[in-house]
């Protein structure tokens, strides 16, 4: 819970916004009800929400 | 919203955020106050207004905490909505509107945990945009 870690969230927003590769997957915690960034090769939290599809479906636009 | 859609959204709410959303009913509107915190720790509370014929339609968020939110350069960022760059609607009294799921996306299985988890996505680009001065388009896509 840092501002470290908000950077690390906006990098992966920007790269998948981009249509790049990432090593990385964006999790909902529920526990903390946090958006965390982890690495692919890590087992997921099985109470965890992989937001990848949902950060990158699109947001409404004017 | 029936009362089988409305126990389905609140058994998912409270598995996912326990403690931190509360449905409200003001005569016939129906509305879902919910409590969010980024990862830089900076807590946010956010309106969903149920329209009636939901989920058949999208609903739309306001964010009621804090009261004003500023861009990078200072300006309120009410004062520059609707913006396309910020990805925000025009307010609502005055009140921030968020943007979230796009009309061509929503369809009537999008919950609104699902619509919750965007909202917090907007917020975590938000708070990127505050240090880099980058729009959210660049965090969010156009």
């Amino acid at each position: 819970m840092s501002e470290n870690d908000t950077n690390k969230i906006g990098k992966e927003l920007v790269v998948r916004n981009k249509g790049e590769v990432t090593m990385n997957r964006l999790e909902f915690d529920p526990e903390t009800g946090e958006l965390v960034v982890r690495r692919n090769d890590l087992p997921m939290n099985p109470d965890a929400t992989t937001v990848d599809q949902i950060a990158t479906d699109g947001f409404a636009a004017l | 919203m029936d009362k089988q859609r409305y126990n389905i959204e609140y058994a998912i709410l409270q598995r996912n955020f326990p403690g931190r959303f509360l449905f409200k009913k003001k005569g016939q509107e129906l509305s879902l106050d919910m409590g969010m915190k980024t990862s830089a720790g900076k807590v946010y509370r956010i309106e969903i207004r149920i329209p009636r014929d939901y989920p058949a339609s999208v609903p739309i968020v306001l964010l009621n905490y804090p009261d004003t939110l500023r861009t990078y350069r200072g300006e309120l960022l009410a004062d520059i909505s609707p913006s396309h760059a910020m990805h925000t609607l025009a307010p609502q009294a005055g009140v921030l509107q968020l943007c979230h799921y796009k009309l061509e996306n929503w369809h009537p299985n999008v919950t609104l945990y699902k619509v919750a988890l965007k909202c917090l996505i907007w917020l975590e680009a938000y708070e990127n945009h505050l240090t880099t001065g980058r729009p959210l388009t660049e965090y969010l896509g156009v």
